[in-house]
């Protein structure tokens, strides 16, 4: 499935919603939407990774940038996150500076 | 507005430092032969002052009441007092002396151990300031320091400045062999392999977070940097000096994690900050695409720096050369210093003694980039000459040898501040009026000081040269009499040309973004080295602290203290574990290491090499 991003809100959190597989021609599509969403300067970030297939390093460091640029003491979810976006995460050195929720496996 | 009144020549003195050395005392007039080679009049009052230079840590030497028998032709002597303009002259009181040394006996700062000390001294204020009494938890560090090493109100831990502590300490535990200066640089060393580190599988490489902001409960990470000249990127220098206290410290441990980080983040250089095509390293590049080609670099895009392709050398290449002798790294730093030669140096007409230090991928200058303009930071140039002489240790090449020579002869009437003594900072390229004008200040910054002495105390110790050693004893006699700080411990960041220490904004700091305890004790560390073994030709003792997993090269331990030619400098004995060992090669300085379950301690004796050897 092709990549598809969108900006949303709930309640207080902006939610970025990732779907498909993000590839490097989608980063700059994803950076965009970080931009704008760390830009609103957000109380809560929840990053909607349920639907997400699989990412780029690039699309971690996406997800890094937008950490970085979040308030300190601003919490940012990765909801729904893979085991291998989870990985992802550890090796990149952010699951102390973000909450992940795993995505659980279908009964 | 009348002219000068007969009172006027009181009320326009001002104060400044002259230095020079004593060539007779006339009563109370003092005349000296400047650095420069003028003759000069120093007076003494009533109330003038004198005290001898010394160490850190060592208490006030005064000598006050004995000033005229410290007057000794020879001695370098640094006054300080009002001027006067007078009609035939400016008319030099004396308030305070600072006796530096330079006459019959040795200078003291070539005293053998007076750097180790200041060195064990730096590393204890650096450890006090940063854990107090407690245990060593980096989780305490903070890069900001006041002047007194209280810590800051900025909570942030920057990955860099905890990396030149870990070098500070590693090169405190070369020297000493103090355990707790080791403890530091191994948890510093682990703190940031827990905390600071991305690893990207799929590229195979190690990068580093510019640091974590620790205000609130959880880490706060700074990906890209979050200064000026490098916002929103990932400046080349900043991932450099991630490496300086790594590599230093594998170098004592051959701690197999450190090693695996060191070779995962010189593989980011070549992957992404090297080109293939022109050769160099780029200065940025983006932190989402990792190219240095990318829009969102602005001013940064597609640019290379003396810092990118320079600073490798001496902040970590080197000595991981000497750690590992792969020929790897041997390469890697021929081609840094022939990108250097090729490039840097202004061959065009009329062009400038300095180097040039910025430019487009292509090599053509960048005269227009933010401050640098066309400018040129002195103490760079000096640490081309260092560096170039020390390479010529491994892999000598006429141009090399030029390049460095050349830089050694020209700086000092561009770049030296030949009434006071000490380096200037940033100068116009181009002189105008007959003079290279100072961009922002005349004042001095600790850092260049460092580069010229170890740059003038290889130079000589490799050619020979009088002047050259001249001019080392000169900055190092500068720098110890103006840049210690004897009351709260550590170094001042910069000094006013006439040597007061300048405590404004973050230059008031004893730990920023610019300044940990890198230069300082790279400074001690090399300049004992380079003043026991090339000038004074004595013998050094250097710790190592391999573990059972250490991860050599052939299991073999290499001592070098630093990159000497080949027989230059032997290994003369070892212990290990306080007992004498023999499976050493001296003229490799290599010790082969026996097998343990346990950390080794093992002390290497280094010596110059004399007939013995050949």
């Amino acid at each position: 499935m092709s990549f598809t991003a969108s900006l949303g809100s709930a309640g207080s959190s902006t939610v970025l919603h990732l779907a498909g597989r993000l590839t490097d021609a989608d980063v700059r599509t994803l950076r965009t939407l970080v931009d704008q969403a760390v830009g609103g300067a957000p109380r809560r970030l929840l990053v909607d990774a349920n639907d997400l297939e699989a990412l780029v390093p690039a699309g971690v460091r996406c997800l890094a940038f937008a950490q970085q640029h979040l308030a300190p003491g601003t919490e940012m979810v990765i909801a729904g996150a893979s085991e291998d976006l989870r990985q992802a995460l550890a090796h990149a050195g952010l699951t102390d500076s973000m909450t992940v929720v795993t995505a659980t496996a279908a009964a | 507005m009348t002219g000068a009144g007969p009172g006027q020549a009181l009320h326009s003195s001002h104060s400044d430092t002259t230095s020079g050395y004593v060539v007779r005392r006339e009563g109370g007039r003092v005349i000296l032969r400047t650095l420069d080679d003028r003759l000069v009049t120093v007076h003494l009052t009533a109330t003038t002052s004198g005290e001898r230079l010394r160490n850190l840590g060592e208490p006030y030497a005064d000598v006050t009441p004995r000033l005229y028998d410290e007057l000794t032709p020879g001695t370098l002597v640094f006054a300080y007092g009002p001027v006067y303009q007078e009609d035939e002259g400016p008319y030099l009181q004396a308030g305070h002396l600072v006796f530096a040394g330079g006459a019959a006996s040795r200078w003291p700062h070539e005293r053998a151990g007076w750097w180790t000390d200041q060195l064990r001294e730096l590393a204890a204020f650096y450890r006090r300031a940063q854990f107090g009494e407690r245990d060593v938890d980096f989780g305490d560090y903070r890069t900001d320091l006041r002047n007194s090493g209280q810590k800051a109100t900025r909570q942030v831990q920057e990955t860099d400045t905890i990396s030149r502590m870990v070098y500070g300490m590693a090169s405190t535990f070369l020297l000493t062999g103090d355990e707790r200066a080791l403890t530091v640089a191994e948890r510093g060393s682990r703190y940031l392999h827990d905390h600071m580190r991305f690893v990207d599988q799929d590229a195979d490489v190690v990068y580093w977070y510019h640091g974590i902001d620790v205000t609130g409960d959880r880490e706060h990470k700074l990906f890209a940097s979050e200064f000026g000249d490098d916002y929103r990127a990932i400046p080349a220098y900043e991932q450099i000096y991630a490496l300086v206290g790594l590599v230093q410290t594998y170098r004592v441990t051959g701690d197999p994690t450190i090693l695996a980080d060191i070779e995962g983040t010189v593989r980011l250089f070549e992957r992404f900050f090297h080109d293939p095509k022109l050769g160099g390293y780029y200065s940025h590049i983006d932190p989402v695409t990792l190219s240095p080609h990318d829009e969102s670099l602005g001013p940064n895009r597609s640019r290379k720096n003396w810092n990118s392709v320079g600073d490798h050398a001496p902040a970590y290449l080197f000595n991981l050369y000497l750690a590992t002798g792969a020929e790897r790294y041997r390469r890697m730093l021929e081609h840094t210093f022939d990108m250097i030669v090729t490039h840097l140096p202004d061959r065009s007409p009329d062009g400038s003694p300095f180097v040039r230090e910025r430019f487009h991928a292509d090599w053509t200058p960048d005269h227009a980039w933010g401050w640098q303009q066309n400018r040129a930071v002195v103490g760079h140039n000096l640490k081309i000459a260092w560096n170039l002489m020390r390479m010529q240790g491994t892999l000598p090449k006429r141009e090399y040898r030029a390049l460095a020579e050349s830089l050694g002869k020209t700086m000092p009437s561009v770049g030296l501040d030949r009434r006071r003594g000490g380096w200037y900072d940033l100068v116009e390229r181009i002189p105008e009026r007959g003079r290279h004008a100072f961009v922002w200040h005349d004042r001095k910054s600790w850092w260049q000081q460092e580069q010229a002495i170890l740059a003038y105390l290889i130079l000589a110790g490799h050619t020979g040269d009088d002047d050259f050693l001249r001019h080392a004893r000169e900055s190092a006699a500068f720098y110890n009499a103006f840049f210690l700080d004897h009351d709260e411990g550590g170094v001042f960041f910069t000094v006013l040309a006439q040597g007061i220490p300048y405590l404004m904004g973050n230059e008031r700091l004893k730990g920023s973004h610019a300044m940990s305890m890198y230069h300082k004790a790279e400074l001690c560390y090399l300049a004992e080295v380079y003043t026991r073994l090339l000038v004074h030709r004595e013998p050094l003792d250097l710790h190592f602290r391999p573990g059972p997993d250490a991860r050599y090269p052939d299991r073999l331990l290499r001592v070098s203290p630093d990159v000497f030619p080949p027989g230059a400098v032997v290994l003369d004995s070892v212990t290990v574990d306080g007992r004498p060992y023999a499976d050493f090669d001296p003229t490799e300085l290599t010790v082969r290491l026996p097998d343990s379950a346990s950390p080794l301690a093992v002390r290497a004796t280094v010596r110059p090499a004399d007939r013995r050897d050949r």
